[in-house]
């Protein structure tokens, strides 16, 4: 398997510059003092090199430089260069650049050279740095896997009362066990389980169960595309022949059918892969959450994992994660990039960064440049290909398990939205990040609140990737911010398939809204609250609306899908009325930060003095008898918007149709 | 012989005076319990309401105003065998008590502090498509309520 995007530019320069590579060592400069190289460096340099992968180095040129390396040419000075660093490649970071999104991002330019790894990856960049050519250089820093390296706890056959009433939809038989789809306080799970701990897709599944329109590409470990409750449910790449050895689809990528490994480079070429060692099964997991195949009769259900009629959303592998290597921001970058230009829709990614070590999304831009260039590429690709009823693709990242009072990144850039963790109990987990940057929450699994010898029972369940005959091994119990987040990928792929349904197309920014509004409050049981973690009493106040805007809520969001929500107002007095059924049940917890009322709609309903919003209630006043659209902004994570220099919440406006009459309840209830 | 009839003339008109005077209070409710609809049109919006009132005092109150599906408000009502009052199961109190009239199978509710003001609901089940798809406001009692 190959990449034919890959330009061996340099092929036959090759033996020269391998020769080149001993000398180079030697003619690098000692660095020891600031010198002009490391001022150099300095002004072109993007990030730490910290973690960065040896042997790469990704470069940002000219744009008249990048079309002639493109073209196979290099100019005399670019060549010489590379000769004393010993390039053995150079590569385009994104094939299939031509488009105009990719040009205006500036994705043409970017380049990826590759080199002994026994050479100074700094000293590399210093050389490079001296090009007038280079404009930036990142170093190919790779994301650690953070998700541990324990593998899976096995699914077993659990026998015990307690289990709550279940009349299930589908008839795949571990459902029973997935209380963070259906939780019936199951006493089996946690003793302090709580009805309706899940993300309330029971009855959803009614309206529609997923679309195989609708493609989620899945960045992790590679997804075991072979396991019998993923495989109907695997995208497949109709524009290529399997294992011809050709690209015929002509999208740079050879036999790519479902999808690609990333880590896979022309100097180590790579397949689709779930049982390296290191593995963890951790992209498998996270795929069966978003789309195990529904009511086939085996293992577990996925949230948009259909009917049981090949009508589930479909999943797309691009491989990220292997064994133990991480995530170069080339793989991640890449893998952004091919599932744009593939069809996906949806953006899964349960990996991140240490809360804390990035905390502003001017920091995460300016450090990670080709990263949010192609996060941007995917979400603004938006449905060229893939016939979403959203004009932009949707991002979805997990916050991270540090326990952090600030999401960890990309996941808390204000452009993407980030997943916190509740347990079977509605309260936050004792690893999940909180705070600035978190926009939503969703079931990740809590074992410390269990200290029974089924524990493990209060983790997601979901398929894996190992291969035992101990009971049946498919399947398994892991838990993380990581297992929260597709859940919200499903949730929104649930949300596409029904707005497909329905015929209904939407602005990216009101999808996203509908999605932050259709949540159910974790605040009224956080408030005055502790819960037991481990044994040991886990204060949860810190947690006070720092979860986002609340539990998502599969139902509420295909509801709120169907319509602009509307709220009715007396006419003559001031009315004070709830947001609940606009913003949901946090209604009275969200920070607004902006009522729009035209002047159309001000002289339509006669609305007196300057409305205001308070406590979860609209404040205004309507001396006419009329209807008019009015916008209320809201901010889905804390009290502060996200802006550049500082974290916080993302802003989110929701559109309301306002009826003034002569009688409403304050809660908006007809009598 | 008549002894014994006069026994059970007794005991029967007993039993009669016991079950006659049943539960006063769901009696009253009785008389409004029933399954409800309401349409109209205001300001060219289409309203579209269910009204359950349920002889365990609780009711159940679809609405739909304008585009998407039936809100679901839930709660508690009283009657007292001529007004009619509510709670929302968030506590919030109904916008008025209501005089009611009962007349070929509607209900008109008029406002005991604005008589001007009056709703008249004719009977009708709610529709399963209706109490099965709805996107809840308050919930029950019991159930976690919605802090408003």
């Amino acid at each position: 398997m190959k990449m034919n995007m890959i330009r061996r530019i340099f092929s036959l320069m090759l033996p020269a510059a391998l020769v080149a590579v001993g000398c180079a060592e030697k003619e690098l400069p000692v660095l020891e003092q600031p010198s002009a190289e490391q001022t150099k460096l300095a002004t072109k340099c993007l990030n730490s090199s910290e973690r960065a992968e040896e042997g790469t180095l990704l470069l940002y040129l000219d744009d008249a430089v990048a079309l002639q390396l493109a073209a196979g040419e290099g100019t005399a000075q670019w060549e010489e260069a590379c000769a004393a660093l010993g390039v053995e490649y150079v590569e385009k970071v994104f094939p299939n650049t031509s488009d105009e999104l990719s040009q205006s991002l500036g994705l043409h330019r970017w380049f990826m050279v590759s080199f002994p790894d026994e050479t100074d990856v700094v000293k590399a960049a210093q050389l490079m740095a001296d090009l007038a050519d280079v404009d930036a250089i990142q170093f190919n820093t790779s994301i650690e896997r953070r998700f541990g390296s324990e593998a899976p706890i096995p699914w077993t056959p659990f026998q015990q009362e307690g289990h709550g009433e279940f009349n299930l939809p589908f008839n795949d038989p571990m459902l029973v066990d997935q209380w963070h789809y259906i939780n019936n306080k199951d006493l089996s799970v946690a003793q302090t389980s709580r009805t309706g701990a899940d993300i309330n897709v029971k009855n959803a599944w009614g309206l529609t169960a997923g679309d195989p329109r609708i493609i989620v590409a899945v960045c992790d470990e590679g997804v075991k595309y072979t396991h019998p409750d993923l495989a109907a449910n695997m995208w497949v790449n109709a524009g290529e022949i399997a294992g011809n050895g050709i690209d015929d689809d002509g999208n740079g990528y050879v036999d790519d059918i479902h999808g690609w490994n990333f880590l896979s480079t022309e100097k180590y070429p790579k397949e689709i892969s779930w049982n390296e060692p290191g593995d963890v099964s951790h992209g498998t997991h996270v795929a069966g959450t978003v789309a195990a195949v529904n009511n086939n009769g085996i293992g577990v259900s996925g949230v948009a994992g259909g009917s049981g009629n090949g009508d589930g959303c479909r999943i797309m592998s691009c491989q990220v994660f292997s064994g133990s290597s991480s995530a170069t921001v080339a793989a991640r970058a890449r893998a952004y990039h091919y599932a744009a230009q593939m069809g996906a829709a949806v953006l899964q990614c349960s990996y991140g960064q240490e809360a804390g070590l990035l905390t502003s999304d001017q920091g995460f831009e300016s450090s990670y440049t080709v990263e949010i260039a192609a996060l941007r590429y995917f979400r603004d690709y938006g449905n060229q290909k893939n016939g979403s009823p959203v004009n932009k693709n949707i991002i979805v990242f997990a916050s991270g398990n540090d326990g952090a009072n600030i999401s960890g990144y990309p996941a808390a850039h204000k452009e993407i939205i980030s997943v916190s963790a509740f347990g079977p109990d509605y309260l936050p987990t004792n690893y999940t990040n909180y705070g600035p940057g978190v926009n939503i929450s969703a079931p990740g699994g809590d074992v410390s609140i269990n200290l029974t010898s089924h524990s493990e029972r209060a983790q997601i369940l979901s398929t894996t990737a190992v291969e035992s005959a101990q009971y049946d091994s498919n399947y398994g119990w892991m838990q993380g911010t990581s297992m929260a987040c597709p859940h919200v990928s499903g949730v929104v792929a649930l949300g596409l398939s029904y707005a497909l349904k329905l015929n209904k197309t939407f602005d990216y920014d009101e999808f996203v809204a509908i999605l932050y509004s259709s949540v159910n409050d974790l605040d009224y049981y956080i408030e005055t609250c502790s819960k037991q973690a481990n044994g040991v009493t886990f204060d949860l106040t810190p947690f006070w609306r720092k979860m986002g805007t609340g539990a998502v809520d599969t139902w509420k969001f295909l509801m709120n899908i169907e319509g602009t929500p509307n709220i009715v107002t007396k006419v003559g007095e001031l009315s004070k009325v709830s947001l609940v059924p606009c913003f949901g049940e946090p209604a009275a917890n969200l920070t607004y930060t902006k009522l729009e009322i035209d002047d159309q709609a001000r002289e339509t309903l006669g609305i007196e003095g300057e409305p205001y919003i308070n406590n979860g209630r609209l404040f205004i006043k309507c001396t006419k008898y009329g209807s008019a659209k009015i916008r209320i902004t809201a901010i889905a994570g804390g009290d502060n918007v996200a802006t550049d220099a500082e974290m916080g919440g993302s802003e989110f406006t929701r559109e309301v149709s306002l009826l003034s009459r002569d009688s409403i309840a304050e809660n908006g209830g007809w009598l | 012989m008549k002894k014994i009839f006069t026994t059970i003339m007794i005991c029967a008109a007993a039993m009669f005076a016991f079950a006659a005077c049943g539960d006063p209070e769901a009696d009253k409710l009785e008389k409004v319990a029933g399954e409800w609809h309401y349409t109209g049109v205001e300001s060219g919006v289409e309203i579209d309401i269910y009204l359950g009132l349920y002889t365990d005092s609780t009711f159940d109150l679809y609405q739909k105003v304008g585009e998407g599906p039936h809100y679901l408000y839930k709660g508690k009502y009283n009657f007292d065998g001529q007004v009619l009052s509510g709670t929302y199961s968030d506590y919030t109190p109904w916008a008025h008590d209501y005089n009611v009239t009962k007349s070929n199978g509607s209900l008109t509710l008029t406002s005991v502090a604005a008589p001007d003001y009056s709703i008249t609901f004719r009977k009708e089940a709610i529709p399963q498509s209706v109490r099965t798809h709805y996107m809840p406001v308050t919930k029950a009692e019991g159930e976690t309520p919605a802090i408003l």
